[in-house]
C-alpha cells in the first residue's frame, strides 16, 4: 500500500490536484468575495442552511402557503447536508458560499482525475493532466454555475466514478459485486438532489445503452460474452444498491407517483404542451453547435439568434478568433481516431466516439435532422417525457465523451513531439500541458468574471444581502407560534415571481431560502383556485382599506403577520409588482392590524389574536355550482364547503345556508365569433393515402360512444372543410372536392338528425353554442367561395354543389332557432336555468354585474320572467343589501324554472374618433382612434362595426402616450387581427381598459385609412345571480380541542365534551395524504376539503378522547430510512471486512 | 514515366477490379436514389438533400475511404462551415454539420468492426 504513494507518477498527480484545487480556490474568491452569496433563481441554495435542512426531513412543508408535499424532496438531504457542512466551514449561514462551489468544481475535477487515471496505460499519461480541465471548464458545466446546480455536478461526478469502476471491472481488477457497492454508494451520496432529480439520468442511461451495445458487438465479434456479463452483473447489482440505499428518497414518493404523477407520464396533453418545450430547448442544438461544445439553449432566442442579454454567448457568435477555435475542437476531437496506436485505444477511443455521436443526438433534441426520431421515441416510449429538457439531461454524456476524444487527441499529440527529444522529454510534455491548459482557459476567457452569475440584465445570483434581510432572517427564525405571514405587495401577477431592486428575482420567494416560518403569496405552488380566489381577495380588500374584511380572511387564512417589503421590483421595472406604498398607506390606518417591527425597508405587521392549526365547528355554508369571489359575501363568517367536495349525507345537519350560484345560459351565445384555425390537409381525396385515411376515421367512428358522435361529426365536417381548402388551393380537379363536399353534407345529416333527436333543441343553449363554434367556419368559408372574387372559374356542379352545403348549414342553424342566428338579442336578454328547492329560496342579483350608464348608474332589467313549469310570473327587483338585489316575485313554483333578464338597449359609449399613423416593425399604419366612455374597473366592452371587403385590420387597445417604450417598439399585446375577404362584414372585438386612458386602436397596414363605418361600443355584462336557502338554526356544540404540534406531519389531537357530530379541521392544504385516526389507530373519519383547500374531518364520537393526525407519507420516509440505513451498515461492514480481511 | 503510368493503370485496374461489385451497385443504385425525392409518395419520407447524401455517403463507402483519409474530408467539410458561419449563414453550416456526423457515425461504427481484425 505504502509503495503505492511512492509512485512518482501518483505523487506528480497529487502535486497537480493541489495546484488545480489552489487555482480553483483563488477563482472562487474572485467570484465571490466577502459578504457575496449566490442564491435565487429557483436554485434551492438556501440563505439558513441548516434550516432549509431541517424542512427536508418531512414529508410535510408547512412553511409554504398553505403547504405542500414534500415527499419527492426527500432525496435532497444528501445535497443540503453538504450544503450545511459548507456553510459550517464558511462561517456564515448561507447555502450558496464559496466552499460550497469550491467543493462541487473541486469533487468534479477529482473524480475526472481518478477516471482519467484509470485510462492512462490506454490513453497515454499527458491524458491524465488535461481530461478534467475539459470536464470543469466547458460550456455545459458553467452554464448553470450561477444557480450551483449541484444535482447536475452530482450525477457527472457519479458518472465518471461509476464508468472508472466499470472500466475496472472489465479489467478484472475488480469484482462485480466489490464494484457495484463502491458504486451504489456512489449513488448514494452523488444522487442528483432527489426524484424530481430523475431526468438528469438521462446522461447516464445513454452511457449504460452505448456501453452495452458496445459491448454485444465485441462479444459477437470476439464470441466471448465474459466481459458482457460481468458488466451485466455490475449493473444490475449496482441498480438493486441503488434502490436499497435510497429507498429513503423512493419509498415516500412512490405514493404520490402512482396516486398522481404516473398519470402526467403518458397524458396526450402534457405530451404535446412539453414538446413545445422541447423544441424551444432544441432550438440552438444544431449538431454544428454541438460539434463545437456549444449549442446551449440560453444563448439562443431563436434558431440562429444570439441571445444579447447573455453574459458572454454573443462573443462566441461574433468574434472570428473564438469562432475559428470553436472549430478546431472538433477537428481535434475526431482526429483522436487517426492517433490510435493499439487495439486497446482503438476499443476505448470508438466506444467514446460512438457515445459522442449517440448522446450528441439525444443532446439536439427534435433539432438534428434526427429529429423525427427523438420525437417518436418522445411521443412513444412511456416516461420519456421526462426528458423534455434534451440537452440539459443528456449532456453530461455528450461532455464526457467529447472530453475524452479531444484529451486523448492533444495527449497524443503531446506525446509525439516529447519523443522526439529524450532528454528535453518531461520539458517540452510540460510545456505542451500548460499550452493546452492555457489555451482552453483563453477560449473560455469569460468564465473568470463574475460576470458569469448574470442570467438577465441587471439581475444576477451574486448577490450583497441588504442587512435588515439578515436582520429580518434571525429574528422570524425565534419565532415559534404558527402564524402565517401575508407577503405584501404580492408577487409579480405574470410571472409569479419574487423580485427585489437589490438583485434577488426568483420564482420560489426570498422568504423561502430565509425564513423557517410559514409565509402565505400569490405563488405558483397555489392552484387557481386558491390563488384567484382566497389570495386576490385578500389583496383586493387590503388595497381597499377594509380592515374588517381583511381580519376575516386573514382568520380563514391562518394570516397573523403582514410583511411590507418596500425594496420590491415595482413601477416599470421587469416583472413589478403592485407599488408597496400602497399596501403600506392602507396598513398604517388600520387598527387591529399594528406594525410590530422594523427592518430597514422591510415592516412587519401583527394581527393580535391567536390562529389555531386546528379547530371544530358545527356550522358550515354550502356552495352549488361555481364558487367567486362575490360569493365571500354570504360566506365571511362561516367555513365553506362546496357541493362537488362532499357526498356523505352525515354532512346536512351542519349546514346553515346553501348558496347556489346560475350560470347565464346565454351569454356565451354572444361571445366573440371564433375562427378554428384549420390543420393542413397532406393527404388530400386524389392521393391514394386518402382510402387509408378515411378508413382510418371511420374506424374512430365505430369505436365511440353514441354522446361522443356529435364532437366527432364535428371534427370531421372541419377536416374535409381543410381538405376543400387545400383543394381549391392546388387546383385539383373538381370531381374530388365535389366529392369532399357530398361527405360534409352526409356529415351534416347525421349531426341534424343527433340534434334533432336531442331533448330540447329549441332552449338547449349549449348545444347552440357547440354548433355555433363548429359552423361557423366551415360557413364563412364557403360563403366567401361563392363570393364575386373568387366564384369565377368554378364549375356550375361545384358552385351548386358549395350552395347546397350552405343551405344545409342553415337548415342547421334552424334547429335552435331562435337561439342562433340573433347574436344580437343576447346582449340584452340573460337566461339562467334554476332549481327551486324550498319556498324560503330566495333569488338574488349583484348590483355590481350589472351594466353601467354613462353617470356610471346601474342599468335595471326592464323585465324579469320567471318560467316555471305551470306558469309565467313576472318579478322585480328590491333592496337586499348593500351589494346585491333580491329578485321577488309572487308565486314560486318548486323545481325546475328558467328566468329571462331582459335589458334596454345599452348605450354606446364610443366617442372622439381621429386618426393617426404609427409606427411598427411592418411599416406604417393608419389608424382610427377612439375611446370608451366612462370607463369602469374591471367591465368588458364590445367594439363592433361594419368593414368593407379586402381589408386586414389590427385592433388593439393601448394608451396613446404609451405607445412606444424606452427601447423603441412596444408589443402590442392583445392585439387582434381581424380579416375581412369578398365580403363586407359586421366585425366585433372584445376589450377590458384599464383606465380611461386606453384607447382603442383600429388600424391598416400603408396610408390608406381602415374602411369602417357604424362604429360602436357597448358594455359586456353577466349578470351574476345565486339562490340562497337559510336553514333553521342547528343546536350542535362542537367540542373544546386542544392539540400538540410534534412535527410538520404530525399532530396529536385532545377532544374534550364531544355531544354533538362536529368538524374537526386542520389549516394546512387539502392533500389524501393527511390521515385521521383514532390514539389507538383503529378508527379512521370521512375526510374532504373545506374553505377551498383545507383538511376536515367529519367526527361522530361522543365524551372526551384523543385522536392522531399524520401525514402518510412521512411514515414511509421512516421506512425507506430504515432500509436505506440497513443497507449501508451492511455494504460498509463488508466492505471493512473485506479490506482487514485482505 | 511512361513505367510509372502503366503502374499506376495497374492499381486502377486492380482497384475497378477489386471494387467491381461496389461499383456496379454505386451506378445502379446511385441514379435510383436520386430519382427517389421526385416519385409520389416517397417524396413524402425523402426529400432531395437527403437523396444526395445518401449517394455521396454511399460513394465514400464505394472508394472505401480510411478513417485518415475521411478525417480529411470532415476538416474540409468544417473548415467550409467554418466560413459559413463568419459569413453569417449559420444554416448551411448547420447542414455541413449534419452531413459530418453522418460520415462520422458511418466510420466510427467501422472501426469498431474493425476491432474483429486485429484481434
Amino acid at each position: 500500500m505504502l509503495q503505492k504513494f511512492k509512485n512518482p507518477l501518483l505523487i506528480l498527480t497529487f502535486s497537480y490536484l493541489l495546484v488545480f484545487l489552489v487555482f480553483l480556490f483563488s477563482l472562487v474568491n474572485i467570484w465571490l468575495p466577502e459578504d457575496y452569496v449566490l442564491t435565487g433563481h429557483d436554485s434551492g441554495l438556501a440563505l439558513d442552511s441548516k434550516m432549509f435542512l431541517q424542512t427536508r426531513l418531512f414529508a410535510w412543508d408547512e412553511r409554504v402557503d398553505f403547504g405542500v408535499d414534500n415527499s419527492p424532496l426527500f432525496g435532497s438531504l444528501t445535497l443540503h447536508f453538504l450544503d450545511y457542512l459548507s456553510s459550517l466551514l464558511a462561517g456564515n449561514p448561507h447555502a450558496g458560499n464559496k466552499i460550497n462551489i469550491f467543493f462541487w468544481l473541486g469533487t468534479l475535477f477529482i473524480s475526472a482525475l481518478i477516471f482519467a487515471y484509470q485510462l492512462k496505460d490506454k490513453l497515454g499519461i499527458y491524458f491524465v493532466y488535461i481530461f478534467p480541465i475539459f470536464i470543469v471548464f466547458n460550456f455545459y458545466i458553467f452554464q448553470s454555475l450561477f444557480i450551483l446546480e449541484r444535482a447536475k455536478y452530482g450525477i457527472l461526478i457519479a458518472i465518471l466514478l461509476f464508468l472508472t469502476l466499470s472500466f475496472k471491472v472489465l479489467e478484472k481488477k475488480i469484482t462485480p459485486v466489490y464494484a457495484s457497492i463502491f458504486s451504489s454508494l456512489i449513488f448514494f451520496v452523488f444522487n442528483g438532489g432527489s426524484i424530481l432529480a430523475l431526468p438528469l439520468y438521462g446522461g447516464l442511461l445513454v452511457i449504460v445503452f452505448t456501453f452495452l451495445i458496445f459491448l454485444l458487438i465485441k462479444s459477437i465479434l470476439f464470441k466471448n460474452f465474459n466481459d458482457l456479463l460481468r458488466i451485466t452483473i455490475f449493473l444490475v447489482l449496482t441498480f438493486l444498491g441503488f434502490i436499497v440505499l435510497n429507498c429513503y428518497a423512493l419509498l415516500p414518493y412512490a405514493n404520490t407517483f402512482f396516486s398522481s404523477d404516473s398519470a402526467f407520464l403518458t397524458n396526450a396533453q402534457i405530451l404535446a404542451s412539453n414538446k413545445q418545450w422541447v423544441d424551444y430547448i432544441s432550438q440552438g442544438s444544431s449538431f454544428i453547435n454541438l460539434f463545437r461544445f456549444q449549442g446551449v439553449p440560453d444563448w439562443f432566442t431563436s434558431r440562429y439568434i444570439a441571445n444579447l442579454t447573455h453574459s458572454y454567448a454573443t462573443n462566441y457568435f461574433q468574434d472570428p478568433i473564438l469562432i475559428f477555435f470553436s472549430f478546431l475542437i472538433p477537428i481535434i476531437a475526431f482526429g483522436s481516431l487517426v492517433f490510435i496506436k493499439n487495439n486497446h485505444q482503438r476499443m476505448l477511443i470508438s466506444f467514446f466516439g460512438l457515445l459522442t455521436l449517440i448522446s450528441m443526438f439525444f443532446v439536439a433534441g427534435t433539432r438534428s435532422p434526427l429529429g423525427f426520431l427523438f420525437e417518436f421515441i418522445y411521443l412513444n416510449v412511456p416516461g420519456f417525457v421526462i426528458f423534455r429538457s434534451p440537452y440539459y439531461k443528456f449532456g453530461s454524456a455528450f461532455v464526457l465523451s467529447l472530453s475524452v476524444l479531444l484529451a486523448f487527441s492533444l495527449s497524443s499529440i503531446i506525446l509525439h513531439f516529447s519523443k522526439r527529444d529524450r532528454k528535453m522529454k518531461l520539458l517540452i510534455a510540460g510545456l505542451g500541458i500548460i499550452i493546452v491548459v492555457s489555451g482552453w482557459f483563453t477560449y473560455h476567457q469569460f468564465f473568470f468574471s463574475p460576470n458569469i452569475f448574470y442570467w438577465r440584465e441587471e439581475f444576477s445570483t451574486r448577490l450583497n444581502l441588504p442587512n435588515y434581510v439578515e436582520d429580518f432572517r434571525q429574528w422570524s427564525n425565534q419565532k415559534g407560534e404558527f402564524r402565517r405571514t401575508l407577503l405584501v405587495p404580492p408577487l409579480n401577477e405574470t410571472w409569479q415571481s419574487d423580485g427585489y431592486e437589490w438583485g434577488y428575482w426568483s420564482f420560489s420567494t426570498l422568504y423561502y431560502a430565509l425564513s423557517k416560518q410559514n409565509h402565505l403569496g400569490n405563488t405558483q405552488s397555489l392552484n387557481g383556485q386558491e390563488s384567484l380566489l382566497l389570495l386576490d381577495k385578500i389583496y383586493q380588500e387590503l388595497l381597499a382599506g377594509n380592515e374588517d374584511k381583511v381580519i376575516k380572511m386573514s382568520e380563514r387564512l391562518g394570516v397573523g403577520y403582514f410583511l411590507l417589503r418596500k425594496d420590491v421590483l415595482q413601477d416599470k421595472a421587469w416583472s413589478a409588482t403592485l407599488p408597496s406604498q400602497l399596501f403600506e398607506e392602507k396598513l398604517n390606518q388600520f387598527v387591529k392590524i399594528k406594525k410590530e417591527k422594523e427592518f430597514g425597508k422591510w415592516s412587519v405587521y401583527k394581527l393580535e389574536g391567536n390562529q389555531p392549526q386546528l379547530t371544530t365547528t358545527s356550522s358550515l355554508k354550502l356552495v352549488a355550482g361555481s364558487f367567486t369571489a362575490d360569493l365571500f359575501d354570504f360566506t365571511e363568517d362561516e367555513d365553506i364547503l362546496l357541493e362537488n367536495d362532499t357526498e356523505f349525507e352525515s354532512i346536512s345537519p351542519f349546514l346553515s345556508q346553501t348558496i347556489r350560484s346560475f350560470e347565464c345560459l346565454s351569454c356565451p351565445l354572444e361571445e366573440e365569433e371564433i375562427e378554428i384555425g384549420l390543420s393542413w390537409s397532406n393527404v388530400l381525396p386524389n392521393s391514394l393515402l386518402y382510402r387509408v385515411k378515411i378508413w382510418k376515421e371511420n374506424q374512430e367512428l365505430k369505436n365511440i360512444s353514441q354522446q361522443e358522435k356529435l364532437t366527432s361529426y364535428y371534427g370531421l365536417l372541419l377536416k374535409r372543410t381543410a381538405d376543400i381548402e387545400a383543394m381549391l388551393r392546388f387546383g385539383v380537379d373538381d370531381k374530388y372536392i365535389i366529392g369532399s363536399l357530398s361527405k360534409i353534407n352526409e356529415y351534416i345529416e347525421e349531426i341534424h338528425n343527433i340534434l334533432q333527436n336531442s331533448r330540447n333543441p329549441k332552449s338547449d343553449y349549449k348545444l347552440a353554442k357547440q354548433l355555433q363554434y363548429f359552423i361557423n367556419t366551415p360557413e364563412r368559408k364557403f360563403r366567401d367561395e361563392l363570393s364575386p372574387f373568387k366564384i369565377g372559374n368554378k364549375s356550375d356542379k361545384l358552385r351548386e354543389e358549395i350552395s347546397l352545403v350552405l343551405w344545409n348549414i342553415n337548415q342547421l342553424e334552424n334547429v335552435f332557432e331562435p337561439l342562433i342566428n340573433n347574436r344580437d338579442k343576447w346582449a340584452g336578454e340573460k337566461v339562467y336555468d334554476l332549481v327551486v328547492p324550498d319556498l324560503k329560496f330566495k333569488l338574488l342579483l349583484r348590483k355590481s354585474s350589472l351594466p353601467l350608464q354613462q353617470n356610471s348608474e346601474y342599468i335595471f332589467p326592464n323585465k324579469i320572467t320567471i318560467i316555471g313549469q305551470d306558469a309565467t310570473t313576472s318579478a322585480q327587483l328590491s333592496e337586499h343589501n348593500k351589494n346585491w338585489f333580491e329578485i321577488t316575485t309572487n308565486s314560486l313554483d318548486l323545481g325546475a324554472a328558467t328566468l329571462r333578464l331582459s335589458f334596454p338597449t345599452l348605450p354606446n359609449l364610443f366617442q372622439s374618433i381621429r386618426e393617426t399613423r404609427t409606427d411598427s416593425p411592418e411599416g406604417i399604419r393608419s389608424c382610427l382612434v377612439g375611446r370608451i366612455n366612462s370607463v369602469a374597473d374591471e367591465r368588458t366592452y364590445r367594439l363592433k362595426f361594419d368593414a368593407a371587403p379586402n381589408q386586414t385590420l389590427h385592433v388593439f387597445l393601448r394608451d396613446p402616450d404609451d405607445l412606444y417604450s424606452k427601447d423603441g417598439y412596444r408589443g402590442w399585446k392583445d392585439e387582434k387581427v381581424l380579416n375581412v375577404e369578398s365580403f363586407s362584414r359586421t366585425l366585433q372585438a372584445n376589450f377590458k381598459p384599464n383606465s380611461a386612458k386606453d384607447s382603442i386602436f383600429i388600424c391598416r397596414k400603408g396610408e390608406d385609412l381602415p374602411i369602417i363605418d357604424n362604429i360602436g361600443a357597448s358594455e359586456v355584462f353577466i349578470p351574476h345571480v345565486v339562490g340562497v336557502l337559510n336553514y333553521n338554526e342547528n343546536f350542535l356544540t362542537p367540542p373544546i380541542v386542544s392539540y400538540q404540534q410534534i412535527d410538520p406531519t404530525r399532530y396529536l389531537v385532545k377532544i374534550e365534551n364531544a355531544d354533538d357530530p362536529y368538524i374537526l379541521k386542520l389549516n394546512q392544504r387539502f392533500n389524501s395524504n393527511w390521515e385521521l385516526k383514532s390514539e389507538d389507530r383503529n378508527e379512521k373519519y370521512e375526510h374532504f376539503p373545506i374553505n377551498l383547500y383545507a383538511n376536515a374531518w367529519w367526527i361522530n364520537k361522543k365524551g372526551d378522547y384523543d385522536l392522531i393526525i399524520e401525514y402518510k407519507a412521512q411514515k414511509l420516509f421512516y421506512i425507506g430510512s430504515a432500509i436505506s440505513l440497513v443497507g449501508l451498515f451492511g455494504m460498509v461492514t463488508f466492505l471493512v471486512y473485506r479490506f482487514f480481511k485482505k | 514515366m511512361s513505367k510509372k503510368l502503366l503502374e499506376l493503370e495497374d492499381k486502377i485496374k486492380s482497384w475497378i477490379s477489386q471494387h467491381r461489385f461496389r461499383i456496379y451497385l454505386f451506378f445502379i443504385l446511385g441514379p435510383i436514389i436520386l430519382i427517389l425525392p421526385s416519385v409520389p409518395y416517397l417524396n413524402l419520407f425523402i426529400e432531395y438533400e437527403l437523396s444526395i447524401y445518401i449517394v455521396f455517403i454511399f460513394g465514400l463507402l464505394v472508394l472505401d475511404l480510411s478513417f485518415r483519409q475521411i478525417f480529411i474530408l470532415i476538416s474540409l467539410l468544417l473548415l467550409v462551415a467554418l466560413f459559413f458561419f463568419i459569413l453569417d449563414e449559420p444554416e448551411d453550416a448547420e447542414k455541413l454539420g449534419n452531413y459530418i456526423y453522418g460520415i462520422l457515425l458511418i466510420w466510427i461504427v467501422r472501426e469498431i468492426l474493425k476491432i474483429r481484425s486485429e484481434k
